[in-house]
C-alpha cells in the first residue's frame, strides 16, 4: 500500500523565531560567512519562514509518502525522516506481522523526535531539526500500524 | 666511564622507583567451583507465591575466584569473589561466611570477600525468616540450607586460596543481546513491569538496555585457562516460574564454556546493573522464537549461544594480551545511602493490605501460600514508616567494593540496580572497561534501585515496597563509585 498523509508540523514559538532570525542574519550579513555557511543559513531560514507561514496557516501540515509492503510473514514500512527509535519500536510492537522492517529516510529527512527528546533539547530535537514534532510522529505511527494491520486483516 | 655507568644505574633505579605505583606485582590466582544444590524438597524463592521444588533440573553452583598480590611473601592485596546461583544473598549470611572463613584462614582479611547472586528465581530461600510460610516438616528448612551454603562456600574459598599460584589475566569486551528492558511506558504517564506493548497506549521502553559482555580470563603459570568471569546485564530468570531448582541460563553457559575451553574452567557469572532488564522479550517475540526454533534450541540454549559467542570473540582477540603483573587495588567501604521516604499514603495503603492479609490467613491458613510473602513485603513498608518517626533521615549503610585490576575496574552494589545507573558509572569511569556487579549482598530479600522516571511511572520494581533506596540514593551510589574508581587511577 502507498499512501500520502499529512502530519501536523511542529509549531515555531516566538522565541524560536527570533532566535533563528538572529542566527540567520548574523551569517547572512557577513560576506564571507554568507557563502561559507550557506547550509546553516538555510537551516535557520526554514524556521523563520515556517513561523511566518503559521501566521496565515494556523495548523500547518507536512505531506509525507508512506509505503507498507507485505511479503509473506514480514512487512516493510517506510517513512521520510530520521525517526527516533521509540517510534520504530511502537510500530514493531503493534504490528500484526511476525517481523517488521522499518525503513527510514525514504524521503528528504529531518529528525522526528520524541517528547522526551524535545524536553532535553539539543541538535536533532530543536525546532530547526524537526519539521514534524512528537504529535506528528504519533500520527505517523498510528497510521503506519493501521496500514500494516490492514494487510493482515484476512 | 665508571662514574657514568654508576650515574646511569642510579638514574635508572630512580625512574623505576618513581614508576612503582604504576607497576603491579605478580598476580596469584586460585579458583574453585562448589556444588550448592540443596537437598530436596525445598522452597524456592523469587515469586510471591510459595513454591516447593521436588526436582533439581540443573545443579546450583558457587564459583570462587581468589586474586592476591604479595610483598615480602605477605599478602599485599586480595580479592575473594564468589558468584552464586541464588536469587539474593542476605548481608547477615555474608558476615557468617566471613566468620567461617576466618576460622579456617585466620590470616585472611575477610572484608575483601564479596559474593554476588546471579538472581536465579529457582534457588532456595536464604533470608533467615519471614519470606514465606514454609511447612516445618517434609521440606529442607531455611536454616539448614544456610548452614550448608556457608560450609560449602567456605570450603570453596579455602581450596581456592590453598591452590593459588602465579598466573596472568586478560580482559575483553564483546556484545550479546541477553537482557531486554521490561519496564513499559504508556501514554498516560504510567509504566508497567513486563506488561503488554501491543497496545495503542504503548509509547516506549522506559529505560536503557546494556548489551555489553565483559569478560576476564585467568591462566595459571603453565598457561592453562583456569577461570573466567562473564559480566552480563541480564538477571537469570528465563525459567523463573518453575517449581524446581534451576541455575537458569548460567547452566548452559557454563556447560558450553567448559566444552570449548576445558572442563575445569571455573566460570563466574556477574550480573551487571539490570534491575529493569530480563531475558524475556516484550515485542517481536514470534520472530525471535522462529529463529531459535530453526536453530533447534530452547530459549536458555539460545541465550547461552549468544553469550558464549561473545566470550569466544573476546577470548580470540585478547588471549595474547595476558598480564602477569597488573596494578591491583581493592577498596572496601560502607557507604551511607538515603533511604526512600515512605509517605503517609504509602503507609496507610500498606497497613490496610497487611491487616486484610492477616485476616485472610487467619480464616484460611492455605491463603498464606499466595499472601504471606506479599504481606511481609508490605509490612516492611509499615515498619519503615514507623521507624521514620524517630529517624527523619533514615540511611542505609551499603558495603561497596571497588577494585582496579590492570586497566579494568570492578564495582559492586547490593541492589537490583536499574541499568541507567550502571551506564552512568561506566560512562564516567576512568577505567578502560568497568564491570558493574549487582546483588552483592541484600537487605532482607533484596531491593530494586529505580530511576526517577521509573518512580513516576510506578508499578512493581518502582513502588515503595520494592525500593529501600530511591533515585536520590542511586545517584549517591553512582557518584561515590565513580570517585573511588577515579582514585584508583590517580597515579
Amino acid at each position: 500500500i502507498v499512501q500520502d498523509i499529512d502530519l501536523p508540523m511542529r509549531m515555531v514559538t516566538h522565541e524560536e523565531y527570533h532566535h533563528s532570525k538572529k542566527m540567520r542574519d548574523e551569517d547572512l550579513n557577513d560576506k564571507v560567512r554568507a557563502v561559507e555557511f550557506s547550509r546553516r543559513i538555510a537551516f535557520y531560514d526554514e524556521v523563520v519562514k515556517r513561523f511566518e507561514t503559521q501566521q496565515s496557516v494556523p495548523n500547518p501540515m507536512y505531506p509525507v509518502e508512506i509505503h507498507a509492503l507485505r511479503l509473506g510473514d514480514v512487512v516493510i514500512c517506510t517513512n521520510p525522516f530520521e525517526m527516533f527509535t521509540d517510534f520504530g519500536i511502537q510500530i514493531k510492537a503493534r504490528s500484526e506481522a511476525m517481523q517488521t522492517f522499518i525503513l527510514q529516510l525514504v524521503g528528504p529527512g529531518t529528525y522526528l523526535a520524541t517528547e522526551e527528546a524535545l524536553k532535553g533539547g539539543h541538535y536533532s530535537a530543536i525546532v530547526e531539526s524537526n519539521r514534524v514534532g512528537p504529535e506528528g510522529g504519533q500520527v505517523l505511527v498510528d497510521h503506519t500500524v493501521k496500514m500494516i494491520n490492514e494487510l493482515w486483516s484476512d | 666511564m665508571a662514574f657514568a655507568k654508576k650515574y646511569f644505574i642510579a638514574f635508572f633505579l630512580w625512574i623505576v622507583l618513581l614508576c612503582q605505583p604504576l607497576l603491579g606485582s605478580q598476580i596469584y590466582i586460585g579458583a574453585q567451583s562448589v556444588d550448592i544444590t540443596p537437598e530436596l524438597p525445598i522452597a524456592v524463592t523469587g515469586q510471591f507465591h510459595l513454591r516447593i521444588a521436588e526436582e533439581a533440573e540443573t545443579p546450583l553452583t558457587a564459583n570462587v575466584l581468589v586474586l592476591e598480590t604479595k610483598t615480602d611473601n605477605q599478602t599485599e592485596e586480595l580479592a575473594v569473589m564468589v558468584s552464586c546461583d541464588v536469587l539474593y544473598i542476605p548481608t547477615d549470611l555474608i558476615q557468617q561466611l566471613r566468620v567461617s572463613v576466618k576460622q579456617r584462614l585466620p590470616g585472611m582479611d575477610v572484608s575483601k570477600i564479596f559474593l554476588n547472586a546471579t538472581h536465579t528465581h529457582t534457588a532456595p530461600v536464604l533470608a533467615e525468616e519471614g519470606e514465606y510460610w514454609i511447612p516445618k516438616e517434609g521440606v529442607t528448612q531455611v536454616n539448614q540450607y544456610r548452614k550448608f551454603f556457608v560450609e560449602r562456600i567456605t570450603n570453596g574459598i579455602v581450596n581456592a586460596w590453598n591452590s593459588r599460584e602465579e598466573g596472568s589475566v586478560a580482559w575483553g569486551l564483546s556484545y550479546a543481546v541477553a537482557g531486554y528492558n521490561r519496564r513499559i511506558s504508556y501514554s498516560d504517564g504510567t509504566s508497567g513491569m513486563s506488561s503488554k506493548t501491543k497496545l495503542r497506549e504503548f509509547r516506549k521502553l522506559e529505560g536503557s538496555e546494556d548489551h555489553d559482555i565483559n569478560s576476564l580470563f585467568f591462566w595459571n603459570k603453565s598457561g592453562k585457562l583456569i577461570s573466567m568471569v562473564i559480566g552480563v546485564a541480564s538477571p537469570s530468570q528465563e525459567v523463573g516460574g518453575r517449581h524446581a531448582v534451576n541455575a537458569d541460563y548460567w547452566h548452559p553457559v557454563r556447560e558450553g564454556i567448559r566444552e570449548k575451553f576445558g572442563e575445569e574452567v571455573c566460570v563466574l557469572g556477574w550480573i551487571a546493573a539490570a534491575g529493569d532488564l530480563m531475558p524475556h522479550l516484550r515485542y517481536r517475540k514470534a520472530a525471535d522464537d522462529r529463529m531459535r526454533e530453526l536453530r533447534n534450541l530452547s530459549r536458555m540454549e539460545e541465550l547461552a549461544r549468544r553469550i558464549i559467542l561473545a566470550v569466544e570473540e573476546s577470548y580470540d582477540a585478547v588471549k595474547t594480551e595476558k598480564e602477569a603483573t597488573p596494578v591491583f587495588k581493592h577498596h572496601v567501604e560502607m557507604l551511607p545511602l538515603p533511604e526512600r521516604w515512605v509517605t503517609e499514603r504509602d503507609y496507610l495503603d500498606a497497613n490496610a493490605f497487611v491487616m486484610d492479609a492477616k485476616k485472610q490467613i487467619a480464616d484460611d491458613p492455605k491463603a498464606s501460600d499466595r499472601l504471606y510473602r506479599r504481606m511481609k513485603w508490605q509490612e516492611a513498608t509499615v515498619k519503615r514508616y514507623q521507624k521514620q518517626k524517630d529517624h527523619p533521615n533514615p540511611m542505609y549503610d551499603m558495603e561497596l567494593h571497588v577494585i582496579r585490576l590492570g586497566d579494568i575496574a570492578i564495582c559492586t552494589n547490593e541492589f537490583e540496580l536499574f541499568s541507567d545507573f550502571g551506564i552512568r558509572i561506566m560512562a564516567r569511569s576512568k577505567a578502560l572497561q568497568t564491570f558493574v556487579v549487582q546483588l552483592t549482598g541484600s537487605p532482607d530479600w533484596g531491593s530494586y534501585l529505580p530511576t526517577t522516571k521509573a518512580v513516576h511511572g510506578g508499578a512493581y520494581s518502582a513502588v515503595i515496597h520494592s525500593t529501600l533506596i530511591g533515585p536520590e540514593g542511586g545517584q549517591v551510589l553512582v557518584d561515590r563509585t565513580v570517585d573511588l574508581i577515579e582514585g584508583l587511577w590517580a597515579d
